[in-house]
């Protein structure tokens, strides 16, 4: 009854357009109602899970992108892609999904490279006659990566949430994001076969001065991602540290270096940014109560059963979890999803032997994918003003990018544990 | 440059102003403190091998505070995300109004109970001085992050109900479709 009542009740709440944070208010009322459970201890609840340093994570990360958006801080990484595929046909699509992988490294957040590698590539894919609908889509499309490639916030959190290790987490999702770029790349290039009239660049030698100066001036942009990845997996910091550094390091490299940055702009960037961070964070708090008082209805069993009374065979098992996801990413974001979803699946396929850093991975594909995929996708939502293009311009080629690019590297990472465990596993044993 | 502040009563629109100046200094002071805190926590450790004390115990302090007054920013803002699949089926101005009547006074039910509840968490964390719940280190009691909370969902809660006045007055759910409306109060 229960559980019934709570998935009526959340959906119906998401579907008519109430926030996310509200719905799940609307469930705890719910959950007060049916459940019994004394009401005061609802908020000191939400407290005591949040109170941790690890997830400090989340928003210093959230302040680094923003940073590296108004700091332009990806320009010099597009030109620099630029540079080396840009004669190619196809070339600068793929230089949009590399810059995107490369930033995403950087950033960690899926919306800031968004911003500033579509804000930069679409007009020069605009003005290399590619067609509109598809870069944009393909800007989009790209712009999870950063959801893939470490640092990763979603990453934090799952690892937070399913006492697991950050790092193996972290590195659970380099594999699969390497298929995906190179997927995004084939896929794109094989939508651009019938057009005939791209403006390609000339072909650059690697001699030449432009390609010097441009790589030089990536270096501190280049620079940040040694530092962050190198800092972690060299046990010198922790992930939040190096959060909180490199906001540090952002900050004077977007006003010296690259000068996309003003005072002004930082604090405009900043609050910008504490914005973003109250919508996450109280989606957090909302939804570490909810699974808490789940979890204490015995929701995740009773899903068990039910899931187990389908079917036994782990490939079903598996394929109705991945269904779940998507159906999930659809409705809510990727933070809400991933906070609701693990208390109960992570049982469930580790149930049917699945690794949970494996699942990490999965999650990771599958919250990416929901990103992007309607009626919620938010990025696509993002892409649509970044670009200035239509959402209806970008549907089908974005349709084409989930089936064809998304879809395969999210049954592939899915079937084959390897591609989410041989990285961890080689390198913490 | 246009915000939400002018559909607002006169008489409120002066101290919600002041507010929303404050909460952004607090929002922004916060960023700023929370990213130098780390820096310097690396620096101590390997510039001069040491410590900073119990950091966390008033970090996070200023962490809740940020957490929920950006959320009362964002709901100013109407930035909170949601799915609104029903929104883009609905093409009829009335049903849309209507759609968003719905959705605005839903949320401030929820708003206002889940007010109830901070009520209740901070009468509780009041009521047990002097033993009252602090942290190990510091002695900071637990009072101080929860207030953050409470004001971020009272400010929401406020918001929230402004939000309808102005919708009520409008008769037009496009009424907080400004171009501006996220930056408005921001200076």
């Amino acid at each position: 009854m229960i559980i019934l009542g709570t998935l009526i009740i959340l959906c119906a709440l998401l579907l008519i357009g109430v926030s996310v944070p509200m719905a799940f208010g609307g469930l705890l009322i719910f959950l007060a109602f049916m459940g019994g459970h004394d009401v005061s201890g609802y908020l000191p609840t939400g407290h005591w899970k949040m109170n941790s340093l690890v997830l400090l994570a989340i928003p210093l990360f959230i302040i680094a992108g923003a940073v590296m958006e108004k700091g332009r801080i990806a320009a010099p990484l597009v030109h620099l892609a630029e540079l080396f595929v840009g004669h190619l046909k196809g070339g600068l699509t793929a230089a949009t999904v590399l810059a995107s992988g490369v930033f995403g490294s950087i950033s960690g957040s899926a919306n800031a490279t968004l911003t500033c590698v579509g804000g930069i590539m679409m007009p020069h894919l605009r003005k290399a006659n590619y067609p509109r609908g598809l870069s944009a889509a393909l800007i989009v499309s790209a712009s999870p990566l950063g959801l893939l490639i470490p640092p990763s916030a979603s990453h934090i959190l799952y690892a937070w949430v399913a006492q697991q290790s950050v790092l193996k987490a972290f590195l659970s999702t380099v594999i699969p994001g390497i298929i995906l770029i190179s997927l995004l790349c084939l896929v794109s290039y094989l939508c651009l076969r019938k057009v005939t009239d791209l403006n390609l660049a000339q072909k650059v030698s690697p001699f030449n001065l432009a390609l010097r100066t441009r790589s030089i001036r990536a270096i501190p942009a280049m620079t940040m991602p040694l530092i962050i990845l190198g800092g972690i997996y060299g046990g010198i910091m922790t992930p939040v540290e190096a959060a909180g550094l490199a906001v540090i390091y952002a900050i004077p490299i977007g006003i010296y270096v690259y000068k996309g940055l003003t005072w002004r702009s930082l604090l405009q960037a900043m609050r910008g940014a504490g914005v973003t961070i109250g919508v996450v964070m109280v989606m957090i708090f909302m939804v570490l109560i909810v699974s808490r008082f789940l979890v204490f209805e015995d929701i995740p069993s009773i899903a068990q059963e039910m899931v187990y009374s389908v079917s036994d065979n782990p490939i079903v098992i598996l394929l109705m979890v991945n269904l779940v996801l998507i159906l999930i990413g659809m409705l809510m974001d990727d933070i809400s999803g991933l906070l609701l979803s693990v208390p109960i699946l992570l049982p469930i396929v580790v149930g049917v032997g699945m690794d949970p850093i494996h699942f990490a991975a999965v999650l990771g594909v599958n919250l990416g994918m929901a990103n992007i995929t309607p009626p919620t996708a938010p990025l696509l939502y993002l892409g649509a003003r970044v670009t200035d293009t239509p959402v209806n311009e970008m549907l089908k080629p974005t349709m084409i990018l989930i089936l064809f690019a998304w879809l395969p590297t999210l049954m592939l990472t899915t079937f084959i544990p390897e591609l989410s465990l041989f990285l961890p596993e080689l390198i913490f044993g | 440059m246009t915000s939400l502040a002018t559909r607002y009563p006169k008489w409120l629109a002066t101290p919600l102003h002041g507010m929303m100046k404050l909460m952004n200094f607090i929002i922004i002071a916060s960023g700023i403190i929370m990213a130098l805190t780390f820096f310097f926590v690396v620096i101590l450790r390997y510039g001069f091998g040491a410590d900073l004390f119990a950091y966390e115990e008033w970090l996070m302090i200023v962490a809740f505070w940020m957490f929920f007054l950006g959320s009362a920013v964002a709901t100013h803002d109407r930035m909170h995300v949601n799915a609104d699949i029903v929104g883009f089926m609905i093409t009829h101005p009335r049903m849309l109004y209507y759609r968003a009547l719905l959705v605005e006074t839903i949320e401030l039910i929820i708003i206002l109970v889940i007010v109830y509840w901070g009520y209740l968490m901070i009468e509780e964390s009041i009521l047990a001085y002097p033993h009252w719940q602090q942290t190990v280190a510091l002695k900071l009691p637990f009072l101080l992050p929860r207030m953050g909370i409470f004001v971020g969902f009272v400010m929401m809660a406020v918001y929230t109900s402004l939000h309808l006045y102005v919708l009520i007055r409008s008769h037009d759910a496009d009424c907080f479709n400004f171009p501006d409306s996220g930056s408005g109060e921001s200076s």
